[in-house]
């Protein structure tokens, strides 16, 4: 059920007994911008360890421990060209447990007080606590080089958005503005967040609705007098392949693809596309995984995934560095055996059988209607489950090929092992 | 079939050992899409040394091929079992641990086609020299994937300071060497010594009917033949009772941007496998809360003074014949980090001796996730481990957390947390050229 909290302020409810627990959310979205991303990465970051009211990591921990070990979390993420931070609090269904306490009503009180209670005063965030949590945000944005695969796939993406530079950047934001940002330049820009941001409400599990919806009515949020942020930021072809190579010491060397992929989500091409992935990389009966990985012996992962938000196809693999040219000749040989309608009705279906598991698997996840609310509401629209399935089955052969003619390489990032001693 | 029915979560588990041994439970989810199925042989990397099945000596085999056993047993003369999971529409995996190695599915359709290719995929093993070899290429990237990762390379460095000349200190997929004298022979003799039903568990939860899903599974074994089970003779070396084989430090570089420590102590008395392994289980991730949790003073602290952060976490690891707790954060100055954990850890008496309010808390907390981890087909169906726990599902858990006292927590502590135990390994940055 939706519930109009104010204009831009939206409240969904969903009713179901299948979990044994509560789920809250709440999400705030506003167009990705280069000068706010960090802003809000380390927003979410004070956000979850402090408040007025628990007003240090102690504090905040012991009130969730006594709400029977509520998981707590704030986090940002970007889709297309938005931004989300987001706070989610889930606590066990009181009938599971032997206690009369109103758990729920009790996380509902307690994200409104983080949300509206930071621990601040005089128009700046606690100066202690602020100065902790941009150091901590700092040595964790440096540390993520140390994860290659990461590291390659972030170094692929500031190629393929060299155009757009907010497109580049993580969402968790970058190590170097974090010295410009204060506490009182940060408490300000989050009261704008607070008025200017489209907010979705989304709660999951067993609960008396009424109550739940009297109880956010009541935190009287005010009307967005913003436009809401587009959905999609759509990628340009370059046309031509420029790849780059950085040598580091490693032993497994890290190949990174990213192509144009004009198909966006719940588009004419989206549910071919689909199907299309799993049949290039996205699944283990994948071209990629069984000619790279199985006949090949040529890398341990080998992968494709698709971007609908942003129009981008991108391919990851581990290999060894001296087979560069081999992966990469046979990368390209997939895609051209799909373009030619190189494979079988009987494969079609089982992908398509390997894509419905996942849907029908995913709705045994309490955060997929979450998830799925906030799609539905950045994009304005709403699929039912049967007409999803509906629209995968209906994809035909000749659907795969045309979407596969959309596909164009743009852009490569080879991470090579420089110390590997060849063999 | 034995039912046991957990009223206070609506939960029903339904139990029962074949005429081959094999040992089935089966949990129902209600409003469940999915079913979720976990086939388990009590066979992991530590049992490298064993008698196998039909001969009379102990053999020493190469350090990785449970693990090299799991890749191989997918593929099949004229097919991969990924193709026919694919068929059917399942989502099929498998991993090596330690002590056990499982194959697992998750379908929303075709539960019986499923069922019955993840049971035959097992139970009918195809190997050649051929395709031994070809293997080799596959794991040796996934080898050397892991030799890059600074996490991985940390959590073996503290197991080979614990477990010096054990097979534990070994990576679980082996060393490039090992792997390459591995051949058909020798997957064929660890196969039929251990993937015998009697050694083995099936663990299947979600959308089912457990009447008609015993029915399937009962037929598919019937039509199976099997030897008489022997009881498996496997060598693991002892180590010292006192703890004085442990490595006390060591250190290593690699390229990354911050230093990393881990603190390790390991279990040095034996836990009784049954009942009082959860039990024990549950003190020590009670105790460890106490100690260094969100909620401890150790934590906040720590925290404030910039020697953890986001980055601390902790772990216990309690399976088949061993024990031991992992403490492990990036961190600026890896030695006032050890420092810090092995004092909190000497030091645990103030954490514990009194301090009723906050193992009360810490107690709902934990009955809390458990709630949460009820949600999670693969979370009740992982958790389950009949070699370590018996019959125990995560639902026989809150009442065992609720009897702890902090007198149970006192003599764990006593009992683990003692100096000769402790050992500390970091890995620092590389000097940049």
């Amino acid at each position: 059920m939706q519930t109009q909290l104010a204009k831009g302020v939206q409240l969904t409810t969903v009713l179901s007994h299948q979990f044994k627990t509560n789920q809250i959310i709440i999400n705030f979205r506003a167009p990705i911008k280069r000068t706010d991303i960090t802003k809000r990465a380390l927003l979410a970051n004070l956000l979850e360890t402090s408040s007025a009211d628990y007003p240090d990591q102690r504090a905040l921990a012991h009130a969730l421990a006594e709400m029977y070990g509520a998981a707590f979390g704030a986090g940002v993420s970007r889709k297309g060209p938005t931004h989300n931070l987001q706070l989610s609090i889930t606590v066990p269904n009181e009938r599971f447990l032997a206690t009369t306490e109103p758990l729920t009503m009790q996380a509902i009180d307690f994200l409104v007080k983080i949300i509206f209670k930071p621990l601040a005063q005089d128009g700046h965030f606690d100066e202690p606590t602020f100065k902790r949590q941009a150091t901590n945000l700092k040595a964790s944005i440096e540390s993520v080089a140390d994860d290659k695969q990461y590291y390659a796939a972030q170094k692929l993406n500031e190629a393929l958005f060299a155009a757009d530079v907010a497109q580049q950047l993580p969402s968790y934001g970058v190590a170097a503005d974090i010295a410009a940002i204060t506490s009182q330049g940060l408490y300000d820009y989050y009261q704008t967040l607070l008025v200017d941001d489209q907010i979705d409400v989304i709660m999951m599990g067993d609960f008396e609705e009424a109550a739940v919806i009297d109880r956010w009515q009541a935190v009287a949020f005010k009307n967005r007098l913003v436009a809401r942020p587009a959905a999609f930021y759509r990628h340009q072809d370059t046309g031509n392949y420029l790849e780059k190579t950085e040598v580091q010491a490693l032993s497994q060397a890290k190949l990174n693809l990213g192509y144009d992929f004009p198909v966006f989500y719940r588009d004419q091409h989206y549910y071919a596309a689909l199907v299309f992935n799993e049949l290039f990389g996205g699944s283990p009966l994948s071209k990629l995984f069984t000619n790279v990985r199985e006949k090949a012996s040529l890398a341990y992962y080998a992968s494709s995934s698709l971007d609908t938000f942003r129009g981008v196809l991108k391919v990851s693999a581990g290999i060894d560095g001296q087979n560069h040219d081999q992966v990469l000749a046979i990368i390209a040989a997939q895609l051209t055996a799909i373009q030619q309608g190189e494979f079988t009705d009987d494969l079609v279906d089982q992908l398509k059988l390997g894509l419905i598991n996942d849907f029908e698997s995913s709705l045994d996840s309490q955060r997929t209607f979450a998830i799925q609310a906030l799609i539905d509401d950045l994009t304005q629209q709403t699929v039912s489950d049967a007409d999803w399935l509906k629209n995968i089955q209906a994809v035909t052969r000749e659907q795969i090929i045309a979407v596969a003619q959309l596909v164009t390489l743009n852009n490569g990032f080879f991470l090579n092992g420089g110390q590997h001693e060849s063999n | 079939m034995k039912v046991t029915n957990y009223d206070q979560f609506n939960e029903t588990s339904y139990q029962t050992k074949l005429a081959n041994g094999l040992t089935v439970t089966m949990l129902p989810k209600a409003g469940y899409h999915k079913t979720y199925a976990i086939f388990t042989t009590n066979y992991g990397s530590i049992n490298n040394t064993f008698v196998p099945a039909g001969e009379t000596d102990m053999r020493r085999f190469p350090d990785g091929i449970a693990h090299f056993l799991e890749h191989k047993m997918f593929e099949k003369a004229d097919h991969d079992a990924f193709q026919t999971f694919g068929k059917y529409g399942a989502s099929a995996n498998a991993f090596t641990s330690f002590t056990r190695t499982s194959y697992l599915f998750s379908a929303t359709r075709n539960l019986k086609e499923n069922l019955e290719t993840l049971l035959d995929f097992v139970q009918v093993p195809y190997f050649t020299e051929k395709t031994v070899e070809k293997e080799k290429g596959i794991i040796g990237q996934e080898i050397e994937m892991y030799d890059d990762d600074p996490s991985w390379r940390l959590y073996f460095g503290m197991i080979g300071n614990l477990y010096p000349n054990h097979p534990l200190q070994s990576d679980i997929a082996g060393t490039t060497d090992s792997i390459a004298k591995i051949t058909a022979d020798e997957l064929y003799a660890a196969y039929r010594t251990f993937y015998h039903p009697e050694n083995m568990t099936l663990f299947i939860v979600g959308k089912l009917d457990p009447e008609e899903v015993l029915a399937w599974i009962t037929a598919n074994q019937a039509s199976k033949q099997f030897d008489a089970f022997q009881p498996i003779e496997t060598k693991i070396p002892a180590t010292a009772e006192d703890g004085h084989d442990i490595i006390p430090y060591r250190s290593i570089e690699m390229p990354v941007t911050r230093a990393k420590s881990i603190v390790g102590v390991k279990g040095l008395v034996p836990i009784e496998p049954g009942l009082p392994a959860l039990k024990y289980r549950a003190g020590v991730n009670v105790l460890l809360e106490m100690l260094f949790g969100d909620t401890s003073k150790n934590y906040l602290h720590l925290y404030d003074q910039g020697i953890i952060d986001d980055t601390f976490g902790y772990d216990f690891e309690l399976q088949n014949g061993f024990d031991f707790l992992t403490f492990s954060g990036e961190t600026d100055d890896p030695a006032a980090f050890d420092a810090a954990i092995i004092d909190g850890l000497e030091n645990w008496q103030s954490a514990v001796l009194g301090q009723e309010q906050h193992l009360a808390a810490i107690k709902k907390e934990m009955i809390g996730r458990i709630i949460f981890m009820a949600n999670s087909l693969e979370a009740i169906a992982n958790r389950y481990d009949q070699q370590l726990f018996g019959q125990a599902t995560i639902f026989d858990e809150p009442a065992v957390i609720n009897d702890l006292r902090l007198e149970d927590l006192a003599t764990i502590a006593e009992q683990l947390l003692t100096s000769q135990a402790i050992s500390e390994y970091q890995i620092r940055p590389a000097a940049k050229n």
